[in-house]
């Protein structure tokens, strides 16, 4: 029912640009940029109508994803090519390829835009690519296998997961200096910080829960479980939920932040990857890895308002819709 | 758990044959899938009968010498295959639901030179046809044997894939001459 009255507001606003704005320039979007694995390819979706907007080729085995929070762009990190892909986020073409290190996976952007964040998971760093120039300026020693990276809203701040070291490097973005590692669960894998940058949560491949980190006192504060091999973590922008992505039992934990408890488990696609909540803080998009398609979720009703097939091995790591969380 | 986490861990360290630490599983490499179905001309409940039974395998796939299992169809249920080469897989059931027709394993143990994947996960769905006959998947999630970079030929994806092919197409093809051959 809800999911009828979503799509009907979707709708009138949809309705509502097409009256205001000649067709040439329809509004639309924000896109959400769908790495799809096996398929070597992005799928952006049109998040305002949702459909699929374009299916652009890219490197090989595509799977990280980051768009800094004006949409300018998207970045696609290609493990077996080892190399980057530079998208236009209006022409929606690959305006560049970048070769980095020996195995980039995870992918972060300053909110700035003016630096890009690539993790190797061979070589144990992150380097600090200048957005412009496309070069590395930087390359700041983290932990072993280096899986998720994401920056704090006031960009001050970036988080890594090292998945071999169990633990989250905190790195300073003015020096590109690391200020603290922090212990988590075993192989921590995907994280997410909130709007507000007090807390970090990192999903636990091997222990099979999330970390709690509050980021003032730079320790873990709780850990909660979920269900088997959790892989991606998305938080409402109020900061009050966190959905972490269950990929054995194709499920979506729903943790509530406060009481740091899980209140619902949601069926969705087979491993389910990538997580985020849309800026709109009214949705949540997942993708689903074996099934090819992204799960549309109410963040509030927790219904599935929508499928979208997408390509094959859809993974979508990262921050895959500008201003996403 | 632990045990088997350190044995995979030993694995591959031992086939690399480095000092590098090497990743205990997952992500370095991409995973892979791999999806094989077949028509059979017989009714659901028949084909279930025999690729339903989780601690069956040896009654319908002829690469299978033996199995021993423990846990019936539960959650957690475990089965040893035994293959007809003298290979050994080490299988936990993930879920099973009968009405459905559909359960998930993966593999616990099992040596690359038996079957060359890491992280190997698998589902199977029986689906009936309008005729009257199943349709049944089998589909995998797995990783290729070498988990670092750069992998010898025989652990590459290629290889992984071609081999849970292999396994899937012997099984359904006598699954379906067994359910087809008792009408």
């Amino acid at each position: 029912m809800s999911a009828r009255g979503t799509f009907g507001a979707g709708w009138l606003f949809l309705a509502a640009a097409l009256a205001a704005v000649p067709a040439a320039s329809q509004k639309s979007g924000p896109y959400a940029y769908i790495t799809n694995q096996s398929a070597d390819t992005v799928s952006v979706i049109d998040t305002a109508s949702g459909e699929v907007a374009a299916t652009i080729p890219v490197g090989k085995r595509p799977a990280g994803v980051a768009v800094p929070p004006d949409g300018s762009r998207a970045y696609i990190t290609n493990p077996e090519s080892r190399d980057i892909h530079v998208i236009d986020g209006k022409t929606l073409k690959v305006t560049a390829t970048v070769t980095v290190g020996q195995g980039p996976l995870a992918i972060a952007v300053h909110p700035s835009g003016k630096w890009v964040y690539v993790a190797d998971w061979y070589q144990d760093v992150v380097r600090v690519l200048d957005a412009q120039s496309l070069t590395v300026s930087a390359t700041v020693a983290v932990g072993k296998s280096p899986s998720g990276l994401v920056v704090n809203g006031k960009g001050t701040r970036l988080y890594v997961t090292n998945r071999d070291s169990h633990s989250v490097s905190v790195v300073e973005t003015a020096g590109n200096e690391v200020i603290a590692t922090i212990p988590t669960g075993e192989r921590p894998f995907g994280l997410m910080v909130d709007a507000g940058d007090t807390r970090v949560y990192t999903a636990n491949v091997k222990s099979n829960d999330v970390t709690v980190i509050d980021t003032q006192a730079l320790a873990a504060i709780a850990t909660v479980a979920v269900e088997e091999r959790p892989y991606g973590v998305a938080v409402t922008p109020d900061g009050g939920r966190v959905f972490v992505t269950n990929q054995y039992d194709n499920t979506v934990s729903v943790i509530d932040a406060g009481a740091l408890e899980v209140t619902a488990t949601l069926e969705v696609g087979d491993y389910p990857e990538g997580i985020l909540v849309h800026p709109d803080g009214k949705r949540v998009y997942v993708a689903c890895w074996f099934d090819n398609q992204v799960r549309v979720i109410d963040a509030r009703t927790l219904e599935t308002l929508d499928t979208i097939p997408t390509g094959d091995g859809s993974r979508a790591f990262g921050v895959f819709i500008p201003g996403g969380s | 758990m632990i045990k088997t986490l350190f044995s995979t861990i030993g694995a591959a360290v031992l086939l690399a044959g480095l000092a590098l630490p090497m990743p205990a599983s997952a992500h370095g490499p991409s995973r892979v899938k791999q999806t094989e179905t077949i028509i059979i001309a017989a009714p659901p409940e028949k084909v279930w009968e025999l690729i339903g039974d989780f601690g069956g395998i040896h009654r319908w796939h002829p690469n299978v010498e033996k199995t021993e299992s423990t846990g019936g169809n539960a959650p957690k249920a475990t089965r040893t295959v035994t293959l007809k080469n003298g290979g050994v897989i080490h299988e936990l059931l993930k879920k099973y639901d009968a009405e459905a027709m559909t359960y998930q394993y993966r593999i616990t143990e099992v040596d690359v030179k038996v079957l060359p994947v890491k992280n190997y996960s698998s589902k199977v769905v029986l689906t009936p046809t309008d005729d009257g006959g199943t349709e049944v998947m089998w589909q995998g999630a797995f990783y290729r044997g070498f988990m670092g970079n750069d992998p010898p030929p025989e652990l590459n994806e290629e290889a992984a894939q071609s081999a849970v092919s292999q396994v899937y197409t012997a099984g359904l093809e006598n699954l379906k001459k067994l359910a087809e051959g008792g009408n």
